[in-house]
């Protein structure tokens, strides 16, 4: 009876348990570095939209595509429409080269409904086109608003510096790893996973939505490179503990935890438990106390 | 065993001998080893909890080979770029030494920390299947008890050791457990003195938690566990009705070779899906957080998955602060401190509600129930899963609704509704459920009939030993 019971677990069941889990991971692992390789766009010269500003055809270019594009929402020559619904949108005097570059850049705008919150698409404009709507928007109040930031050579920055500032500046709502977040009804911090370093730059000028705009007083051109070089270090920085699973912290960690760990090990229990039983069903039944062998 | 000619020289046996002579260890061994085991899957979920806190014990020792529980500043020298020349706490400096410089070091940190979270989802799924099973009535409840006191003690672990690094998440959480401290009327500040040093963050902050965590609350552990088998021993094993399982006997396999092999294989998967998740997946990777700065709050900011009942029931909780004798209740009192000690002091009590208003039955009981023979307990048990179900997903709110690309306040006054009307209802259903697919009464009859669906089985009385072996209580037997 004791052979019969010492070959039960199954060591078959239990070999390809483990080959099956190893094999699923590595999968897993590769697709997800593989697609974390996402190849870098060129670095755009950064612009200077108070020369563009003065420049007629960009500026009679841009009064064309804001007639078709814009003014439906932005009202004529950018003077807002200060509506509920969905074709209200703010005035655009004095906002600056840096908001409609961001605003351009990341696709925010055109938006379809005002009401929508600002989402992130593909850009919808050419470069060209871009800079002729700077110029355009510029044009209408001269200097007021903050320029596209030069972050020139942003890679050589010092991005222990850029730690440091990012925690006590962004973090709070973009989160420590950048992951985004809600952070008020309306308001979702944006993850900076596909975020292009001059972005970071004109979101940081001109406060998209709830993000407070930082000033050169606040935030010096030299530490915009760092928090820039440390933004775009966290998120290549490899992960020497394994899958990270796209930094989305404890959340994730408990559903792994309970889904492939406990869910593994349920798998194993249940293998164990069932084939236990089905081979000594016949036999291995046994009263406990007073047992037989205990009075030889 | 078969030749007593060769036995006699083998050293082995030698020793056996001697040890028998003088400890009697045959007597007792003899017993304990044809000790029977229910095959039952379900069973071994105690025993995942049991080896994840060994997996925990084993790796926390080589953590606290390095680990400096020490706030005081140093400047940071290591191989991660990032933070050179920073000035760190030395707990932190230690926590990135054994994340970067230590030879598996970081593997250890992340399997510790990966068992401590498979170690309390493993207790809450074992509870669970005793819950519903109703292999916590007679005369169990004292293992009932043990059994919940080791999840508190298990989340005060994790919440411990989760606030060692000293990185900027870890802070915070400490910041949020120190204010529950405080909140507490009267005794707060004292509280908070004997636990966390006084003044968060002081520096005897780390130096309290590291005891706890590598003494107090592990001594805890091995003290309750210790109890929990003993009495699990004494008192054997409930089981499955039908077959040849009764009232008064324990149908399954022998302890040995049967069960420890079993249980062997078990602790070998137990170590390699632990060492799987810490070898391939990464976690709580705190040299991206940079070092914890007072001042500094965070969103997303969400603790280990076993506390997030406890911050769901904080940010579901609206803020009502009121003054009762000349001392103000702090908002923070009511869900962080009397809420968690009602929901706890109901799951301790619960044997003896179960026996007063549930199942209105003081008996002693060795055979399980299905959910469906206790339509009641089962909805009870399903409404309070919905519960903190719930306020386990309001702990991570904010990360829900940017995923939902819904507001905020919306899904908090969402969840704040849900956890109101939600739990009654799925308890309610769970009840119909469970009343119409129907009992046969198999709770009131099992101790005379066998209680199982396949009497065909009585076929084999042969095997049933009917002499001294009602388990534990010998009014149980009714033979
Ligand atoms: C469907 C309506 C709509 C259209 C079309 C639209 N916008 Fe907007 N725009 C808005 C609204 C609404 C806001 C305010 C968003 C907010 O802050 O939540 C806005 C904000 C902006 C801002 C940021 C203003 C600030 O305070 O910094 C800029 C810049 C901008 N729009 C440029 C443009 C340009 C350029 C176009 C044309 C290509 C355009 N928008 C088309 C509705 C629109
Ligand atoms: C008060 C909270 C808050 C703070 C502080 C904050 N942000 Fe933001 N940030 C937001 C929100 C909300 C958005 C989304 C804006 C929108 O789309 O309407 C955003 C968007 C961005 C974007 C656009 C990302 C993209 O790809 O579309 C960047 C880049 C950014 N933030 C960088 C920063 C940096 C760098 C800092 C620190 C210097 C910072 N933010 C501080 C709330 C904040």
């Amino acid at each position: 009876m004791s052979t019969d019971a010492l070959r039960h677990p199954h060591p078959l069941v239990r070999l390809l348990l483990v080959g099956a889990a190893l094999i699923t991971a590595a999968v897993a692992l590769t697709a997800l570095f593989g697609a974390d390789a996402r190849a870098q766009d060129g670095e755009n010269s950064p612009e200077d939209g108070a020369e563009l500003a003065e420049d007629p055809e960009h500026v009679q270019r841009g009064a064309e595509l804001f007639g078709t594009h814009c003014a439906l929402c932005h009202g004529e020559e950018g003077r807002g429409l200060p509506i509920e619904g969905p074709r209200g949108g703010p005035s655009l005097e004095g906002v600056g080269p840096a908001s409609v570059d961001f605003m351009l850049r990341t696709g925010r705008m055109p938006m379809d409904n005002a009401q929508d919150r600002l989402r992130r698409h593909p850009q919808q404009f050419s470069d060209e086109d871009r800079r002729a709507l700077i110029a355009y928007v510029e044009q209408l109040a001269p200097g007021e608003g903050p320029e596209i930031p030069d972050i020139d050579g942003w890679e050589d920055a010092d991005p222990t510096r850029g730690l440091e500032l990012f925690t006590t500046n962004c973090a709070a709502c973009h989160g420590p790893t950048a992951q985004g977040v809600a952070v008020g009804q309306q308001d979702i911090s944006s993850s900076l996973d596909v975020t292009e370093p001059i972005e970071i730059a004109t979101a940081v000028r001109s406060g998209p939505g709830v993000m407070p705009r930082f000033t050169e007083e606040t935030l010096s051109e030299e530490d915009l490179q760092a928090v820039t070089a440390w933004v775009m270090d966290l998120r290549e920085r490899e992960a020497p503990g394994g899958w990270s699973f796209g930094r989305s912290g404890t959340v994730a960690e408990g559903l792994i935890a309970v889904v492939v760990g406990l869910g593994l090990l349920a798998l194993v229990m249940y293998l164990l438990g069932e084939s236990a039983r089905d081979e000594d069903a016949p036999t291995a039944e046994r009263p406990d106390a007073g047992d037989p062998h205990g009075q030889q | 065993m078969s030749s007593s000619q060769k036995a006699r020289q083998s050293p082995v046996d030698d020793l056996a001998r001697w040890l028998d002579d003088r400890l009697r260890l045959a007597e007792g061994g003899r017993k304990y080893l044809h000790k029977a085991f229910p095959a039952h899957w379900s069973f071994l979920l105690g025993e995942i909890a049991l080896f994840s806190l060994i997996v925990l014990f084993a790796t926390g020792v080589f953590l606290a080979l390095f680990y400096v529980p020490d706030h005081r500043l140093v400047v940071y020298d290591g191989p991660y770029v990032p933070l050179q020349g920073q000035e760190i706490s030395a707990a932190y400096e230690s926590t990135l030494r054994l994340s970067f410089e230590v030879r598996a070091g970081l593997l250890m940190r992340q399997i510790h920390h990966w068992a401590a979270l498979v170690f309390v989802a493993a207790i809450v799924v074992h509870m669970l299947r005793v819950f519903f099973t109703g292999a916590f009535r007679r005369p169990r409840e004292l293992n009932w008890v043990i059994g919940l006191a080791l999840l508190l003690l298990a989340i005060v672990a994790g919440f411990t050791g989760y606030s060692l690094p000293d990185d900027l998440l870890s802070g915070t959480g400490l910041r949020i457990g120190y204010s529950v401290l405080l909140s507490v009327p009267f005794v707060g500040p004292l509280l908070g003195f004997i636990g966390l040093g006084g003044e968060y963050p002081g520096t005897d902050t780390l130096g309290r938690l590291y005891l706890m965590h590598v003494l107090i609350i592990p001594a805890g552990l091995v003290g309750l566990v210790t109890a929990h088998l003993v009495i699990l021993m004494r008192q054997k094993h409930t089981q499955k009705p039908g077959g040849r399982a009764r009232q008064h006997n324990v149908v399954g396999e022998p302890l040995f070779p049967n069960q420890v092999m079993t249980s062997l294989s078990l602790f070998a998967f137990t170590v390699a899906v632990l060492a799987l998740l810490g070898g391939l997946f990464e976690i709580n990777p705190l040299w991206l957080y940079g070092p914890y700065e007072p001042f500094e709050v965070f969103a997303p900011m969400q603790p280990d998955w076993y506390m997030g009942w406890l911050e769901g029931l904080m940010r579901l909780w609206p803020a009502w602060e009121w003054t009762m004798f000349g001392v103000t209740i702090p908002a923070i009192f009511l869900p962080g401190v009397v809420v968690p000690g009602v929901l706890f002091g109901l799951a301790f009590a619960w044997p003896w509600i179960d026996r007063r208003w549930i199942a209105r039955d003081e008996r002693e009981h060795h055979l399980l129930v299905r959910p469906r023979d206790n339509p009641l307990r089962t909805g009870i048990g399903v409404a309070g899963i919905t519960f903190v179900a719930l306020i386990t997903l309001a702990g991570s709110n904010d990360v829900i609704a940017s995923d939902l690309g819904m507001g905020l306040q919306t899904l908090t006054w969402w969840l704040r509704v849900l956890t109101v009307v939600l739990p009654p209802l799925a308890g309610w259903v769970a009840y119909r459920i469970a009343a119409s697919l129907g009992t046969g009464g198999a709770e009131d009859a099992d101790p005379a009939s066998p209680g199982g669906d396949d009497e065909g089985d009585a076929a084999a009385p042969e095997s049933l030993e009917t002499g001294s072996d009602s388990p534990a209580g010998e009014g149980a037997a009714r033979s």
